[in-house]
C-alpha cells in the first residue's frame, strides 16, 4: 500500500516540472495565442529536463540536494500559482488535464511496478550508472566503471534522481519518471490544450493502447529520445501556427537533452538543427544564433567527457564505440553492397513492426503528392530522408558482425527514429474529419 | 441534451481506459503491487537458479554481505549480473571470490547451427571464450546405424570484419565409423578471433559425392574446475566459490 501511495506521490511531483518555473495559465511567452498552456507545460519541461541536466555534472552527490531542490519547486510552485496569482480556479477549471493524464500514468506506472525486470542494455550500463549516483557518487567517479564511457549519464542520472528522493528506495521509482516523460509527450501530441476534447483523448488513450509495451520502459533510453522527438516535432509544426522565435530556443533545448541521452542522440540533434535551418518561418539571424548555439552545447558535452574521462575523443565517447576510420577507409564496395542487402529486409520487418514509423513514412509519401505541401511536411520529408541515410550509415560503417547488430538493435533504431511521426500521425487523424467534410 | 452528450462521451472514455486496464493486466497488478513486497515480486520475476539466477545471486549478497565485487560467470546465454550485487565504491579491488551460475561441469557440448548438409556454424562464439579454454573435439552423429567408411575434409574458418574468410585449421580424416565419431581438435579458443561472433564448420567429402544427414557437436573445455576452488556456498548448479 505504501509503494502505491508513492507511486501516486511521485506523479505529483514529476507534475511539478510542467508548471514551474514559466506559469502556465498566465505567461508572458506566448500570451497572443490562445491554447498557450500546454505548450508552456512542455517548455517547463525542457527547462527542468536542462536544470537536471546541469546538476548531473556538479560534482556535488544527488542525496545532498534533491529533497532540497524539491522543497525549492514546491514553494516556489505554491508562490507563482497561489500568492502571487490566486490560480486555484484556473485548476479547477483545468482539472481533467492532470485526471486523464495520471489515470494513464498510473495505469503504466503499477505495470512497471509489477514487472520489474530490466531490459539487456539497462543492466550492462543503465542501471549501474544509475546506481553510482544513487550511491552518492557523482558523474567524474562513473569513469571507474568498465562501461562507463558506454552511452552518456542523462537517463541513469534522472533515474537515480528519482529513486533517491523517495522514502522508499526502490528503484523503479526513477523509470516511473521515463513513463511519465513518455505519457505527456503523448498527452502532448495529442491536445492543443488543457481543456477537455473528448475526440483528443480518444486517440491519446488509443495511442497509449496501440503502443504500450513494458519493454520500453526496461530501463532503456530510447524511450526517452522517443518522447523528446515526439515533443520536439510538434514545435516544428507549431512553428508555423505560432510563429515564436521561442520555439527554435526550445528546440535547441530538447536537442540538449537527446545528445546527453545516447550517443546516437548527436545524429537525431543534428538533422532537427538541419530542419531549423530549412524552416522558412525562422528568421535568419535566429537559425544561426540556434546553430551556433547548439554547436557551443556540443562542445561543452565533449569538454565536460573529456574532463570525465582522459581518453574521450572529440565527440564521441572513447571505447564502446563500434566505429573507426580505419575501419571505414578499409571498405569495399562488394562489402557494402552485402550489408545493404542484409539492412534493407531488417528494416522492412522492423518498420511493418512499429506502426507510428509505417504510417508516419505512408503519410508522409501521400502529403508529398498533395498540391499545398506545408513547411512542415516539408521538414518531415528532410527528417525521413536524412533518418534513412543515418540507419543505413549506421550499420555500413558500423565495426561489428552486420547480422547481429541488425538482430539486436534495428528494432530499437526504428523505434527511436519513429517518435518524430507521432505528431504527424495524430495531426493527420485530428484533421480527418474536416477533410472528410 | 448537452448533459447526455457529455456523459455518453465519459462513458466511452472510461471504456476505453477499462480496455486499457484489461490489456495491461492493471488489476491483477495493482493486487501485486498492494500484496506482495518489492523483494517478493523481485524474487518472482527472475528464476532462482536457472537461466540468470538472480534469485540465488539477491540470496548470496545478503547471506554472505558480499561487496568485493566478485565475477560472476553465467554459462547460460543471458545478460550481464554484475548490476545484481556490484557495489560502485569498490570496483578497482579485486576479488578471490568466483560466482558460477548454470555450472555445466568441467566440459560441455555443444550442438552447432546446421546450416545444409556441409556446413554448420557455432554461433555467438564470443560468448564462450571467457568459460571455456579450448573446443577439445568435434563430435559427429550421423542418424543411421550402418556402418559408414568415410575420408572428408573438414575446414574451420571465420569472417574477419571485412568479410574476408579465414581458413583456422583444416582437419583431414578418413576411417569408418557407425552413429557417433569424435575428432580430436584441440583448439585453443583464445587464440581466435571471434569478434565477428560466428564459427565456421564445412565438411566435404573428399569424392565429391553428397554428405548425408549429419550434425555437429563441438566438446568445450571449461577454464574453471571446481577441484581448484573452494566452494563457499552452493544450489544446484549455481556455486559462489573462492580460488585455493
Amino acid at each position: 500500500m505504501i509503494e502505491l501511495l508513492q507511486i501516486i506521490l511521485i506523479f505529483f511531483i514529476f507534475f511539478l516540472l510542467l508548471v514551474v518555473p514559466i506559469n502556465i495559465f498566465n505567461s508572458n511567452l506566448l500570451i497572443k495565442e490562445n491554447k498557450l498552456d500546454l505548450n508552456i507545460a512542455s517548455f517547463n519541461l525542457l527547462i527542468n529536463c536542462n536544470i537536471l541536466l546541469l546538476l548531473s555534472i556538479i560534482p556535488i552527490a544527488i542525496n545532498s540536494y534533491n529533497f532540497l531542490y524539491l522543497i525549492i519547486y514546491f514553494f516556489y510552485f505554491i508562490y507563482i500559482y497561489f500568492i502571487k496569482n490566486n490560480q486555484l480556479q484556473d485548476f479547477k477549471k483545468n482539472l481533467f488535464f492532470p485526471s486523464i493524464f495520471f489515470i494513464i500514468f498510473l495505469i503504466i506506472a503499477i505495470n512497471v511496478a509489477s514487472e520489474l525486470t530490466l531490459g539487456w542494455d539497462a543492466k550492462y550500463f543503465y542501471y549501474i550508472k544509475s546506481l553510482f549516483f544513487f550511491e552518492n557518487q557523482i558523474l567524474y567517479d562513473i569513469k571507474k566503471f568498465v562501461f562507463g564511457t558506454w552511452h552518456p549519464h542523462l537517463g541513469s542520472y534522472y533515474w537515480a534522481f528519482y529513486w533517491s528522493l523517495m522514502p522508499l528506495k526502490i528503484e523503479y521509482f526513477g523509470r516511473l519518471f521515463y513513463v511519465f516523460i513518455f505519457t505527456f509527450s503523448l498527452f502532448y501530441v495529442c491536445h492543443d490544450s488543457l481543456k477537455n476534447n473528448f475526440k483528443n483523448n480518444i486517440i491519446f488513450i488509443l495511442l497509449v493502447l496501440i503502443f504500450y509495451n513494458y519493454e520500453r520502459f526496461t530501463g532503456l533510453q530510447e524511450i526517452l529520445i522517443f518522447s523528446f522527438l515526439a515533443i520536439l516535432s510538434k514545435y516544428f509544426f507549431n512553428l508555423k501556427y505560432l510563429k515564436n522565435k521561442y520555439y527554435a530556443l526550445y528546440i535547441i533545448m530538447g536537442c540538449n537533452l537527446i545528445i546527453w541521452f545516447k550517443v546516437e542522440g548527436i545524429v537525431y540533434s543534428l538533422i532537427l538543427i538541419s530542419l531549423l535551418n530549412v524552416s522558412s518561418y525562422i528568421p535568419k539571424k535566429t537559425k544561426i544564433y540556434s546553430t551556433i548555439f547548439f554547436f557551443l552545447l556540443v562542445i561543452l558535452k565533449s569538454i565536460i567527457y573529456q574532463f570525465f574521462n582522459e581518453k574521450t575523443n572529440f565527440l564521441v565517447e572513447s571505447i564502446g564505440h563500434p566505429y573507426s576510420l580505419e575501419y571505414i577507409y578499409n571498405l569495399n564496395v562488394d562489402f557494402i553492397f552485402y550489408k545493404i542487402k542484409l539492412i534493407v529486409p531488417y528494416l522492412i520487418f522492423y518498420a511493418l513492426n512499429n506502426i507510428f514509423f509505417i504510417v508516419g513514412i505512408l503519410l508522409l509519401l501521400m502529403l508529398n503528392f498533395e498540391k499545398s505541401r506545408t513547411d512542415f511536411i516539408k521538414c518531415m520529408t528532410i527528417y525521413f530522408i536524412l533518418n534513412f541515410a543515418f540507419i543505413f550509415c549506421a550499420y555500413i560503417f558500423r565495426d561489428m558482425e552486420i547480422e547481429y547488430a541488425l538482430k539486436t538493435t534495428m528494432e530499437r533504431v526504428v523505434f527511436t527514429s519513429s517518435g518524430f511521426y507521432v505528431f504527424l500521425v495524430v495531426n493527420y487523424i485530428r484533421n480527418l474529419e474536416k477533410k472528410l467534410n | 441534451m448537452i448533459n447526455l452528450k457529455k456523459k455518453s462521451q465519459t462513458l466511452i472514455l472510461l471504456v476505453l481506459v477499462i480496455i486499457l486496464s484489461i490489456n495491461t493486466n492493471f488489476f491483477k497488478k495493482l493486487y501485486e503491487v498492494i500484496s506482495w513486497k518489492f523483494d517478493l515480486r523481485m524474487a518472482k520475476k527472475y528464476s532462482y537458479c536457472r537461466g540468470e539466477s538472480v534469485g540465488w545471486l539477491f540470496d548470496i549478497k545478503n547471506k554472505y554481505q558480499i561487496n568485493d565485487n566478485p565475477k560472476i560467470i553465467n554459462y547460460d546465454h543471458e545478460p550481464d549480473l554484475n548490476w545484481t550485487i556490484i557495489n560502485t565504491k569498490k570496483l578497482k579491488q579485486k576479488s578471490n571470490k568466483l560466482i558460477l551460475l548454470n555450472y555445466p561441469g568441467s566440459e560441455f557440448t555443444q550442438s552447432l547451427y546446421k546450416i545444409d548438409n556441409n556446413l554448420f556454424v557455432l554461433r555467438d562464439a564470443h560468448f564462450f571464450v571467457d568459460k571455456y579454454n579450448k573446443i577439445k573435439n568435434i563430435e559427429i552423429l550421423h542418424k543411421s546405424n550402418v556402418d559408414k567408411k568415410f575420408n572428408w575434409t573438414i575446414n574451420i574458418y571465420n569472417f574477419d570484419k571485412f568479410n574476408n574468410m579465414n581458413n583456422i585449421k583444416t582437419l583431414n580424416v578418413k576411417g569408418s565409423f557407425d552413429t557417433r565419431l569424435k575428432i580430436n581438435l584441440d583448439m585453443n579458443l583464445n587464440d581466435l578471433d571471434l569478434s565477428q561472433t560466428k564459427l565456421y564448420f564445412e565438411i566435404h567429402k573428399n569424392n565429391g559425392s553428397e554428405l548425408e544427414d549429419l550434425q555437429l557437436n563441438i566438446e568445450l573445455k571449461n577454464k574453471y574446475i571446481l577441484e581448484n576452488f573452494q566452494i563457499i556456498d552452493n544450489t544446484d548448479v549455481c556455486y559462489y566459490v573462492e580460488r585455493i
